[in-house]
Order: structure tokens, then sequence, then C-alpha cells
């Protein structure tokens, strides 16, 4: 028998105590885990979003709100003036300073409207594209059935919305009472293309009297794409020669939320920090007491032979057992509520993720806050004399 | 028999209160090696005080202990718990057993403290303890819990432990308190048995007189100052010296 396997006995003996302590443990670790990895869902949703957008930059109007990088350049409200996609052109190139390196631009007329599918009126979101740049630009893209629109009179529908309105290929919808015939049905990638409907780009705007108009340029290109002084510098040159838009870059916008986040951070640590203070204080006064009513089995034990340094060991391997324990427990219960965070709160839909670094730090804030509220009532207590524990009143 | 334990000019003074007792008034003591000797004397008279010094557990206000003529109270902590694990077996009237262990794990429990519980010698440790636990008749009982047992098997578990490191000296106070007569008769027997086959040195602290007929030497404390060698230790005791 050895000295942990004494440490052991004591923490199934002390059930009712040795739950307390735990719970004082695993609050802290599980707050702290579900911190850690929500943030660390967050980033990696972040960078899924931005990879997804495919373009460098996006020129929208600047009055148009962005919360989410799956807004940026959707909205059906205000709209920019073709006239300035030269200009834009131009910034970049002369950014770049590379003629042969290709600028695709892309522009889309994005209008809300109500689309009839056989007899049933439905509210839409219509996206007016040039169907060869753009998949130019995304050659990601692709169908899930039937071809991309060869003339004017066709369209393609986004994933969800075929299925949610059981439209199927070769059927027809009206847009601005034109007919439309469904050429090809999208694959979801999970963002708001899923619920469009796309028609050629110049048709859009004279069905709904906006020629000259567009909703959002998107810019792509290499140079850009690989040094981000100089995406930084074109997103500040368009957005100080051109007026009433917004440029802007969805790794930018990414970084934007990442830094927002990483200041949400700071503040939700600090709510960790204190948790763990108040942890640490809760098990300082349990520990305090469980001691108190062990003295005379501390005198036994140091009357037997125990030094003071056997007793620490038995009683801190006790403690840190409980710490650990507490780190084994409290993860876990964070990935559950990170889950449940993200599923009814966030939905930030990166899904939680087992990170063996956060499991490491859950093990060890475990056992620190164990440690650090355990240690100096059991150095105090090593020190009694053994004479004087013996008067004292036996609780065990 | 040569002198083993010595004590010289043992005091101890308490501050209790505002008040300063003084427990042990310049005890000279000396004890031969094999020897039963058994202290008497009213609650407060110093006994527990003096074997305490003895044992280690409480140091003396002055004097010296000598045991093998080194002055105990010189060792630092560390050096103290190795004496007391390895030349004293202690023996408590009250909580002795730790409730969480079994009897066997009970006894081994000094060992644990001493170093020998690696698996090498866990099984001469066992065995030795279950021998000992055979001889004081308790085989039965090396797996039951301190809770099972009764007053009497608790403090042979007791005596086991105190054996296990096979001390020279076993330390016991009040060892009889709170048995009735036929099992205080039994622990007695058990103590005797202990100084006559294992040739320990037994001190002994109690306030009943069944020790007498057992023991080689009875001294009766009072105020801190011990009387031994009396003619009639039996009609000091009766006549009050130790009546409680």
């Amino acid at each position: 028998m050895e000295l942990i396997v004494l440490a052991i006995k004591d923490i199934f003996r002390r059930k009712g105590k040795s739950l307390y302590l735990l719970i004082a443990i695993v609050i802290p670790v599980a707050i702290l885990s579900t911190i850690l990895l929500t943030f660390d869902n967050a980033d990696s949703s972040l960078s899924t979003l931005a990879s997804k957008f495919g373009f460098t930059l996006i020129v929208q109007p600047k009055n148009v709100r962005v919360d989410k990088i799956s807004q940026i350049g959707v909205n059906t409200q205000e709209y920019i003036p073709e006239v300035v996609i030269a200009d834009i052109q131009k910034i970049v190139q002369d950014t770049i300073r590379n003629p042969k390196d290709k600028v695709i631009t892309v522009v889309r007329f994005y209008h809300e409207e109500d689309i009839l599918i056989g007899k049933a009126k439905i509210s839409s979101v219509v996206a007016g594209i040039d169907f060869k740049t753009e998949l130019e630009a995304k050659p990601s893209w692709k169908l899930t059935g039937g071809g991309w629109p060869k003339s004017d009179r066709e369209a393609v529908l986004g994933g969800t919305y075929a299925s949610s309105r059981k439209v199927s290929l070769h059927d027809t919808v009206t847009i601005g009472g034109s007919e439309f015939r469904v050429t090809g049905i999208l694959q979801n990638y999970n963002s708001s293309e899923d619920y469009m409907v796309f028609a050629p780009f110049t048709e859009v705007q004279k069905l709904f009297n906006k020629a000259g108009f567009v909703s959002v340029i998107n810019i792509q290109n290499v140079s850009l794409d690989k040094d981000k002084g100089l995406l930084q510098t074109a997103v500040n040159n368009i957005n100080k020669n051109i007026p009433n838009i917004m440029a802007l870059s969805p790794q930018q916008f990414s970084t934007m939320k990442y830094t927002l986040l990483k200041k949400s951070l700071k503040f939700l640590m600090a709510i960790v920090v204190a948790t763990i203070a108040v942890s640490i204080f809760s098990i300082f006064n349990i520990v305090t007491s469980v001691l108190y009513s062990r003295v005379k089995e501390i005198g036994l034990l140091k009357s037997v032979g125990a030094s003071r340094s056997q007793l620490l060991t038995i009683f801190l391997s006790e403690y840190l057992t409980i710490g650990l324990l507490g780190g084994m427990i409290g993860y876990p219960l964070g990935l559950i509520m990170t889950y449940l965070l993200d599923s009814f709160l966030l939905k930030l839909g990166a899904g939680v993720n087992v990170n063996i670094l956060y499991v490491l730090v859950a093990l060890l804030v475990g056992v620190f806050c164990s440690f650090i509220a355990s240690f100096y009532p059991t150095y105090r207590l090593s020190k009694i004399k053994i004479t004087e524990s013996f008067r004292t009143q036996w609780e065990g | 028999m040569s002198e083993f334990i010595e004590t010289r000019g043992l005091r101890k003074v308490y501050h209790v209160g505002g008040q300063t007792v003084e427990a042990l008034q310049g005890v000279d003591l000396e004890i031969t090696k094999g020897d039963f000797i058994v202290f008497m004397g009213h609650s407060g008279s110093g006994k527990t005080t003096l074997v305490s010094a003895i044992g280690g557990l409480t140091r003396p206000t002055e004097g010296t202990v000598l045991i093998e003529g080194n002055d105990i109270w010189k060792l630092n902590d560390k050096e103290l718990s190795h004496f007391r694990n390895r030349k004293i077996g202690f023996m408590f009237q009250s909580f002795s057993l730790l409730p969480t262990l079994n009897v066997l794990n009970n006894v081994v429990m000094p060992a644990i403290f001493s170093g020998n519980s690696g698996e090498k010698d866990s099984d001469a440790l066992k065995s030795k303890a279950i021998s000992l636990l055979s001889d004081l008749d308790m085989k039965k009982k090396v797996n039951s819990f301190p809770s099972e047992l009764s007053g009497g098997e608790q403090r042979r578990v007791a005596i086991a432990r105190a054996l296990i490191n096979d001390p020279e000296i076993i330390l016991a106070d009040e060892p009889t308190g709170e048995l009735d007569i036929r099992t205080e008769r039994e622990v007695i027997d058990i103590f005797s048995h202990i100084n006559d086959v294992y040739k320990k040195t037994l001190i002994v602290v109690s306030h009943s007189l069944s020790w007498i007929e057992k023991a080689r030497t009875i001294i009766v404390m009072k105020d801190g100052l011990m009387y031994k060698d009396l003619d009639d230790p039996v009609e000091a005791i009766m006549s009050g010296v130790c009546k409680q």
C-alpha cells in the first residue's frame, strides 16, 4: 500500500465533501473550456466563411450595414452606378502595377421580388449575374443537375431554394412578369446563395428598371490575395477616391470580427479569472473544514511515524486527484456547453472540435485551483503538534 | 539489564488561560531495557505528559530525554518522525485506527512511512502483519474494517500495528480505558505476553489497578513529581495518591 492509496481511499470515504470540491473545480474549468472552444470555433468559422467567399475585395453601397460575413455584398436596397466600375479597376491596376496580373471583375444586381412559382407567389432574392465571368471567378461553382443558362430567359436556382419550393429542372418561374425556364440547380454551399434565384444580369436590371446600376462589384486578383498590405492599399484607395461606396475584403472582415471576438475574449477571460478566484476560495474553505475534522487522524499518522512531507504528499495527492478529476469532467462539460451555445445562440456552425491543447489546459487549471487552494491549509495542519491533535474533537 | 531510557530534570510548563501549570517538575527517570513500567496517578498528575515527552510527542520545557544515550529532542522534525516510526510503537485510548483502512492495512500503515511498502517488501510485510494478528487471535478479521470490530478487537489491532516495525519500546496511553473488566484483563495479558515473548520495553499510562500484578515497575505520579520504589504501591494508590 502506498501513500497515494491512502489519499484515494480518503476521497471515497468523504464522498460528500469530495463532491463539493469536485463541483468547485468543474465549474471554472467548464466555463474556461466553453470560452476557449467557442473562440476557437468562431475563429475557424470566420476563416472558413472568408475562404468560401472567393473574392479578393468587394465594393458595395456605403450605407449597407454588414454584421455577418455572409451578408457582405448582398443587399436589395442600395445601388452603385456602373460608371464607377472602370475607376475601381483602374485603382486596382495602379495598386498592383502588373498589367499581366489579371483583375477579374464580377458584378451582381440583387432585387427582392415576389416570384410566381406555379400559382404561388414567393418572396425571393433575385440575383442578376453574368454567368460567364461568375464561373471564371468561381470555378468551384457546380450544379447538381442541368446546365448553365444560354439564353436571356433562363435561370438557375440555389439548392435550398429549389428543394424548399419544390421546383425542378425545366420548370418555369415568373420574375417581374417575365417567365424564366430553370436550366440548373446549384449545389449548396452553406451561404446566402443557396436561397437565391440567378438570372442573366442585364435582363434582371431591365426587369426592375435599374439599368446602369449594380448592387455589388466583386474583384478577384492573385497579387492582392497574396499581399495583405497591397490589398489594404487598394481598399483604402478605392474608399478614398470613390464617393458613396464601401470597399472591403472578406479576409479583412474576418480579421475585424476576429479582433472584436478577441476583445470580448478578454472580457470573458476576466469572468473566468473571477470564477477561478471564487472557486479557489471555496476549495480553500472546504479543505480547511475537512482538514480540521481530520486533526486526530493527522496526529495518529504523525505518531506512527509520518513526516510532514509524507502528510503533505497524502493530503495534496488527495486534493490534486480531485483537481485532475475536475479537469477531466469540466472539459467535456465545456464541449457540451459550447455545442448548446452554438446551436441555440451563436449559430457559428463550425461544429465542436476536441482540442488536445485545451484538454491539457482544463486539466492544468483543475490541478492548479486545487493546489493553490489546498496547499496552505494542508501545510499548516501538517505542523500541528501530536498532543494538540488528540485534544480536538474527532468528527471523522 | 542495561539503562535504556533516561530523563534528566524534565520540566513541562503549560500556559492555560493566563495561568501557568507545571505538569512536570524536574523528573529524573531511568528505565531499563525490557522493563514493563506502568505510570499511575490521578488526572493532571503529569503521567501522560511524561510519557509523551519520552515518546517524542511533547517537547519538554526543560531537561533531556535520552534513548540509548541520544537526546531525542535534539532531533529535527524528520529525524523525530523516523525515531517514532522505528523505535516506538504507540497505542492510544481512543481513535487508534483509520476507519478507511481494513485491519491488515491499518497494521501495515507504520511501514508505509518507513518506506517498507514497496512491491519487494509488500508480501513479507503482509505475512508479518498476519502473523502478528494471528498471535493476537485476530487472523479471521484481517479484512474487516474498524467499525466492524469490538473495542477489545480494536485494541488488539492497535497492538499489532504498534509491533509491525519491530520497535524496542511500546508506549500505551490508557490502552484499557473504556473497556469492560474481562476485555481489560485480556489486553493486559497481551501486554504481558509482548513483554515476555517479544522482549519489548513497555511503558503504560493507566488509572486501572489491574495492571499492578503484571507490571515489573509501578511509578506513581502526583503534581508533576514521580514516586518510584514504593514499598506498597497498591496501598499508596488506594490511600488516595492515584484515586480518581
